[in-house]
């Protein structure tokens, strides 16, 4: 291998460390952007969009390779409120919704090695800035599944259950309300 | 100065350690995918809707799989065919340098059906498994070795060893973004170190019922902490493996470094933190695959060694 190679080689090692360093700038979110002094709150600010600028020649080579980032924002939060999944259906004369699955419930465990598969619950599991942009797609799936599955039933909605984590490793407790509710109808999903 | 640095870059070495972070990712990105199918998720995660939760299908460009194959269930199981049979390619070293890039584009296609159908693990392997494609990490214990050797054209003894330099800082660095990242205060003292404990409340990923392990909250707390140790002292294992490898090096502070075998504990560490994280949460691949880079850490004579070391006690064992 000739000198210019390794040379070459060499430099474009450097490029790779270089830009994996850029970024891997840290995000400062917005309530540790207030605790911060003011100069150093001001240059947490414009980091985003120097990092944006500097990225941006290399983006279409990084977007090719499905490399967005590198922050590595593992388990970042934790406790406070998290959510529990509920799958129920209804049929068409039944004022009452049947509870058919819900997480960490083994009475109600309709699908539950598929729902649990990673990737599915990385889809309709909230994360800390909302939920998943799929999860519309995964209801709409999930929900002509359990009418395909069930022809007695004639609605199924998808709900979060919201639920408080208790300290010291005591579980969790519900709040009582939902969110992220979808709904769907036999006729909507299977005309 | 320069001429170093570009030297440090063409080091060559055995290709043992790379060949066993081959076997181990093919062998975790494998295995995930098998998973996939055994519980039914193949369409659920990669169909396009209403047949799955995929959206990337209607993404401006569309994914290469879509604009070949159409947004359809075929074009799902489709790449993931591809990619069992490139994984399967990795694992084996067989055809290594298509199968490697072609579990590349796979794995990118598989991310672009469902952009947010992954997690942390899965950006990871976009970034390691073009690395391994650039290796020679087919070398050793692979089916292109063995037929190298039987066409009497051997495979080298040594191949480059920036991969595996890469890989490793690719890891540490992972840890300690991971540690700056925990702005919240129960990843340390002020909030009780209670994050561990949280994970396992939260009924997305807790394994056993959410407070059914109540009473070893204190091991939760203990394994917290011993978390943001081992995460925030990532960077520093780049000098613990230095040390190690230049026995003299680093007066007393390099002698007590090697006599405590802190390499070792650090890795140690990190081995029992995923290892908790496999038992005690279901968050799928992501311990197994994050253990499949650690033979990175180590250098190929140590790793021979240890094989050879494991190999004596077996033939002493069976006699």
């Amino acid at each position: 291998m000739n000198q210019v190679w390794r040379s070459l080689r060499a430099a474009l090692i450097t490029l790779l460390l270089l830009l994996g360093f850029i970024a891997g700038w840290p995000k400062v979110s917005p309530k540790l952007l207030g605790r911060l002094p003011p100069g150093l709150a001001g240059l947490a600010q414009k980091l985003p969009d120097t990092q944006n600028r500097l990225l941006a020649p290399f983006a279409p080579v990084a977007d090719a390779f499905g490399i967005n980032s590198e922050n590595w924002a593992l388990f970042a939060t934790t406790g406070g409120i998290r959510h529990r999944m509920w799958v129920e259906a209804r049929g068409r004369r039944d004022p009452a919704w049947t509870l058919l699955h819900r997480a960490q419930d083994d009475e109600h465990a309709y699908l539950k090695e598929t729902l649990e598969y990673r990737r599915l619950r990385m889809i309709w599991n909230p994360h800390r800035y909302g939920m998943a942009t799929g999860y519309a797609a995964f209801t709409r799936w999930l929900a002509r599944r359990v009418l395909e599955d069930f022809p007695s039933f004639d609605r199924v909605r998808v709900r979060q259950e919201r639920v408080e984590i208790l300290p010291r490793g005591a579980g969790f407790r519900s709040t009582g309300a939902f969110a992220y509710k979808q709904e769907y109808s036999r006729r909507e999903l299977l005309p | 100065m320069i001429a170093r640095y570009v030297a440090f870059w063409d080091q060559r070495e055995g290709p043992a350690a790379l060949a066993l972070v081959r076997i181990f990712v093919g062998l975790a990105v494998l295995g995930d995918l098998l998973q996939a199918s055994a519980r039914g998720a193949v369409s659920a995660v990669w169909a396009p809707a209403p047949f799955g939760s995929g959206w990337g299908q209607v993404a401006t460009p569309a994914p290469l799989v879509v604009a070949w194959l159409g947004a359809s269930v075929h074009a799902a199981w489709a790449t993931w065919w591809l990619a069992i049979v490139a994984a399967l390619m990795l694992l084996f070293g067989l055809g290594y340098r298509i199968g490697s890039w072609l579990l590349v584009f796979a794995v990118v296609e598989l991310w672009r059906l469902t952009p947010d159908g992954g997690d942390g693990i899965d950006a990871l392997l976009r970034i390691v498994l073009p690395l391994l494609a650039l290796s020679r990490a087919n070398a050793c214990w692979s089916c292109d070795a063995w037929l190298a050797r039987r066409f009497g054209r051997p495979m080298p003894a040594s191949v480059p060893a920036w991969p595996r330099y890469l890989l490793v800082v690719q890891l540490l660095w992972l840890y300690f973004s991971a540690a700056h990242h925990r702005g919240s205060a129960a990843w340390g003292p002020a909030g009780g170190f209670s994050a561990v404990g949280e994970v396992l409340g939260d009924p997305h990923f807790a394994r056993f019922f959410p407070g059914s392990l109540r009473a070893l909250y204190p091991l939760t707390q203990l394994g917290t902490a011993l978390t943001m140790l081992f995460e925030f002292s990532a960077p520093l294992a780049l000098l613990w493996i230095w040390l190690d490898k230049r026995p003299g090096r680093g007066g007393r502070f390099g002698d007590a470094v090697r006599r405590l075998r802190i390499r070792w504990l650090w890795v140690g560490l990190g081995l029992s933190l995923h290892l908790g994280i496999a038992v005690t949460m279901q968050i799928g691949v992501f311990p197994f695959a994050m253990l499949a880079l650690y033979p990175a850490l180590f250098g190929p004579e140590e790793i021979t060694s240890l094989l050879e070391k494991a190999r004596r006690t077996r033939i002493v064992a069976v006699r």
